[in-house]
């Protein structure tokens, strides 16, 4: 029995060249290597198409290819046969093997030659095991993968609000799937920016950092909307580039002085971006990485999509229950004594920045509702307000109805938690939260 | 493909060299109705004089290569090192299937050792590059050919062209 395209997926990562034959019309053989093979779907594989070669004015003429697969565990031969079907120079499968490409390139010192042209899509139409001749133990780490998998799904199901949903995924990202490096990112509400709003294992949280779409590895996930994994390190899609790249694009200074450092990794060889998406509208990406070459594998990817989708769903349904449930009980934790000297609390009505004493605190739609909770303190002396009050609040400008305020809340909250030890917010029920002052404030519109 | 110049050559001692080292070999053939066929090979010699490059394949491992040459398919074979990422493909409308020489298994057994010893410079575990051999127990045959066009298949620009012949 020949095995289905999805067991040999381990031998598209790259390890061992695979390689192609095709011939012209004069019968004329062409055999030569490729740098990658792409998983499409069980029907359809992908090859990079990187310079106009003979295999290329081959299958215009005959589009029929052999394809060598090699598993780089047990060594053993497979036989794709093929017919070219098209070629995409743009959209998520093209940005996908790009991403891949440019890891490979760099990994292999091809960096300045290497470079995606285009993605040649073929149908699969009959697969052979050409080596050995009985059938090879394939390799399957499904169960483990899958038991990993149900002990995240359960642990976000015990989830009470979305921050929970968001530390508990990447604690069992770490936990049960030994994915030490991860992080949450929500779109922002422009639709071109996403910002951090968990992270796990860095040195620092890097909470309300942002990126660009399009920027590093996450930034092109989210734009094409598509997983997208790399098992080697692609300098042009590192985190500390696409920072780089951002700074130097920047010409006003204001963004410099408030750009939050992204957490990732300087060296990171392994990176594995899904986006969080409902139905097809784009939420967020989940995002993992490693120090290591090739750490994720195929079925990490499909647990961290399925992760992703369930994300999907919570993210839904938390920012749903805190509409439905406004009059929650009020929390009984006594609100300490307001002492000290003046803070000052500077707004820059430009992109909504607050700086508290000089030092950046938030911007966007998070500076919005920050100061909206800061004036209605000073006016009228309100610590206790709602989701609710703030999503129909017409002052906020809130860009959609169906904008994530609890995401937002939550980035405010953990900046304020890493950055201003005398203002909290703290949550009092399902959809309130208290604003907690502890030193006098002055605010100031510069 | 071209017809071959008197008095000039495509494989001199650098080129034999390089085919001769740690280096990953592979055939293609067609059938009649344009379907291609690719198998690994395990080795060559080569007659400087003669021109002439002999490959070694297994018998199961090239079934619908040797099918196809058998109906007389013109051949391409392909050499590149994983190291350098040097490759080179020759081409030959002509091919001779036959039975391995005296000789030929320690050609085989030797490359199989170069080509395990250069695997692991990329960390693949010795019983990897084992696991590629081909095994004494397999049937053998060797596929001979006098190259009538050499190529360039290096990544790059120069990619594809034509490799001078020789005076």
């Amino acid at each position: 029995m020949n095995p289905p395209l999805s067991a040999l997926r381990r031998c598209f990562e790259g390890a061992v060249p695979a390689t192609v034959s095709t011939c012209d019309l004069d019968g004329t053989p062409n055999v030569a290597l490729l740098s990658q093979v792409h998983y499409v779907d069980e029907q359809h594989v992908a090859l990079s198409y990187q310079f106009f070669n003979t295999t290329r004015k081959n299958i215009l003429v005959n589009p029929r290819a052999t394809l060598q697969l090699v598993d780089p565990i047990s060594a053993a031969h497979y036989h794709l046969h093929l017919e070219y079907l098209h070629t995409e120079t743009q959209g998520p499968l093209f940005e996908h093997m790009k991403a891949k490409l440019a890891g490979i390139a760099s990994h292999s010192g091809m960096s300045k030659i290497f470079r995606l042209l285009g993605s040649d899509v073929y149908r699969v139409l009959r697969i052979e095991q050409n080596w050995p001749e009985a059938e090879t133990q394939l390799y399957t780490e499904s169960s483990a993968t899958l038991a990993a998998l149900r002990h995240c799904l359960h642990a976000l199901m015990q989830c009470s609000d979305l921050a929970g949903v968001f530390d508990t995924a990447l604690l069992c990202l770490q936990q049960k799937f030994n994915m030490a490096h991860s992080m949450l990112l929500m779109l922002d509400a422009d639709g071109k920016r996403l910002y951090t709003v968990a992270s796990a294992g860095y040195e620092t949280s890097g909470v309300g950092s942002e990126i660009a779409l399009g920027e590093g590895i996450i930034g092109v996930a989210a734009r094409e909307r598509t997983t997208i994994r790399i098992g080697y390190m692609a300098q042009e899609y590192l985190y500390s580039s696409a920072v780089r790249q951002s700074f130097l694009q920047s010409a006003a200074a204001i963004d410099l002085e408030t750009e939050i450092p992204l957490p990732g990794l300087p060296e990171s060889r392994s990176q594995l971006a899904v986006p969080i998406k409902h139905a097809e509208r784009l939420l967020g990406v989940l995002y993992v990485e490693s120090p290591e070459n090739m750490r994720f594998s195929a079925e990490e990817e499909d647990a961290l999509a399925a992760l992703s989708d369930f994300l999907a769903l919570a993210i839904q349904t938390h920012a749903q229950s805190t509409e439905l449930c406004p009059d929650a009980g009020l929390s009984s934790v006594p609100v300490p004594p307001v002492q000290g000297a003046a803070l000052q609390i500077k707004k820059l009505p430009l992109d909504h920045s607050i700086f508290i004493d000089n030092d950046y605190l938030i911007k966007g739609v998070a500076g919005s509702i920050f100061w909206k909770l800061l004036r209605d303190y000073m006016d009228c002396g309100r610590t206790e307000f709602t989701n609710r009050e703030l999503r129909h609040d017409a002052s906020l400008c809130l860009p959609d109805l169906t904008d994530n305020l609890e995401a937002r809340l939550i980035l405010l909250q953990r900046r304020l938690s890493e950055r201003s030890p005398h203002i909290l917010l703290e949550k009092t029920g399902r959809g309130r939260f208290r604003l907690v002052v502890k030193r006098p404030l002055r605010l100031l519109v510069a | 493909m071209t017809a071959v110049a008197a008095n000039t050559h495509i494989i001199d001692a650098t080129r034999a060299e390089f085919m001769l080292g740690p280096v990953a070999m592979y055939v293609a053939a067609c059938s009649a109705d344009h379907i291609p066929s690719v198998t690994r090979a395990f080795g060559c010699r080569i007659d400087l004089e003669a021109q002439r490059i002999t490959l070694f394949v297994g018998v199961i491992r090239a079934r619908s290569l040797l099918r196809d040459l058998r109906a007389g398919s013109a051949v391409a074979a392909t050499f590149s090192r994983p190291l350098t990422h040097q490759t080179i493909q020759f081409k030959s409308r002509s091919v001779e299937v036959a039975p391995l020489r005296p000789g030929d298994r320690n050609i085989i057994n030797a490359h199989g050792e170069a080509f395990t010893a250069e695997l692991k410079t990329f960390d693949f575990p010795e019983a990897f590059g084992r696991a590629l051999w081909l095994s004494a127990a397999e049937d053998a045959l060797s596929l001979s050919f006098v190259p009538e066009d050499a190529f360039e298949q290096s990544p790059g620009a120069a990619a594809g062209q034509r490799l001078e012949r020789i005076a």
